[in-house]
């Protein structure tokens, strides 16, 4: 399933894949990854991204139904 | 008494290991390690590499090849492991660390290439390893010429 919250937190923010990968430290493909819903991330990669778009866990990786 | 052929191989391996060691300081200097989902990606595709490996190790044991000593049968086993994990690696994005880019790695096959041009009239043996060797490159340079044109189709 695609992380389209993770996607409008990040451009909201204005910064692209690159950055935000370089922000949390990694690869640019593993940010797209995640956006597309090719990878489930570990909870401190999680964390990471949430801390650079300040967001909760809840905002941007809890499915609603 | 070590053959040539045996003793070429030997020192080889000493100058890779030679290689790596200076190379590791310098990796560890620009810090290029593999985030979280590329080590997992490696991990799968080592897994792919060492069946990989055994199968084709079989196949060519079942398959006599009258120009082909066990050096080479081993050898082309390795080469066909090593590809298995390469493109692997490669398509699923887990081949460069973060801050690199393919267009060095290019550059450094292109200069093997001529190194092997060079050096292909050795001896017998070491032209049928140079090929191998020149085979396995080539269907690395092809995965990644590929990949850089499915990337480049790609929009962020």
């Amino acid at each position: 399933m695609k992380n389209i919250r993770l996607k409008l937190a990040r451009i909201s923010k204005d910064i692209s894949q690159q950055e935000l990968a370089d922000l949390v430290g990694v690869s640019r493909q593993t940010i797209n990854a995640i956006e597309r819903g090719d990878y489930n991330p570990t909870i401190k990669l999680c964390i990471s991204i949430c801390k650079v778009l300040n967001k909760t866990l809840d905002e941007i990786f809890w499915e609603n139904d | 008494m070590l053959s040539s052929d045996l003793f070429g191989v030997i020192i080889g391996i000493l100058a890779s290991m030679l290689f790596a060691y200076f190379l590791k300081k310098k990796v560890i200097k620009n810090k290029c390690v593999y985030d979280e989902r590329q080590e997992l990606i490696r991990g799968i595709g080592y897994k792919y590499a060492f069946f990989s490996t055994i199968l084709s190790l079989l196949i060519l044991l079942l398959v006599e090849i009258n120009f082909l000593d066990k050096l080479t049968y081993a050898l082309i086993s390795i080469f066909i492991g090593l590809s298995v994990l390469i493109i692997y690696s490669i398509f699923n994005d887990a081949y460069f660390t973060k801050n690199r880019t393919n267009k060095k790695l290019i550059l450094t096959i292109f200069s093997i290439f001529i190194f092997l041009y060079i050096t292909r009239n050795f001896t017998n043996n070491t032209y049928k390893l140079n090929m191998i060797y020149l085979v396995f490159l080539q269907v690395i340079l092809i995965s990644l010429i590929i990949k850089y044109f499915v990337d480049k189709r790609k929009v962020d």
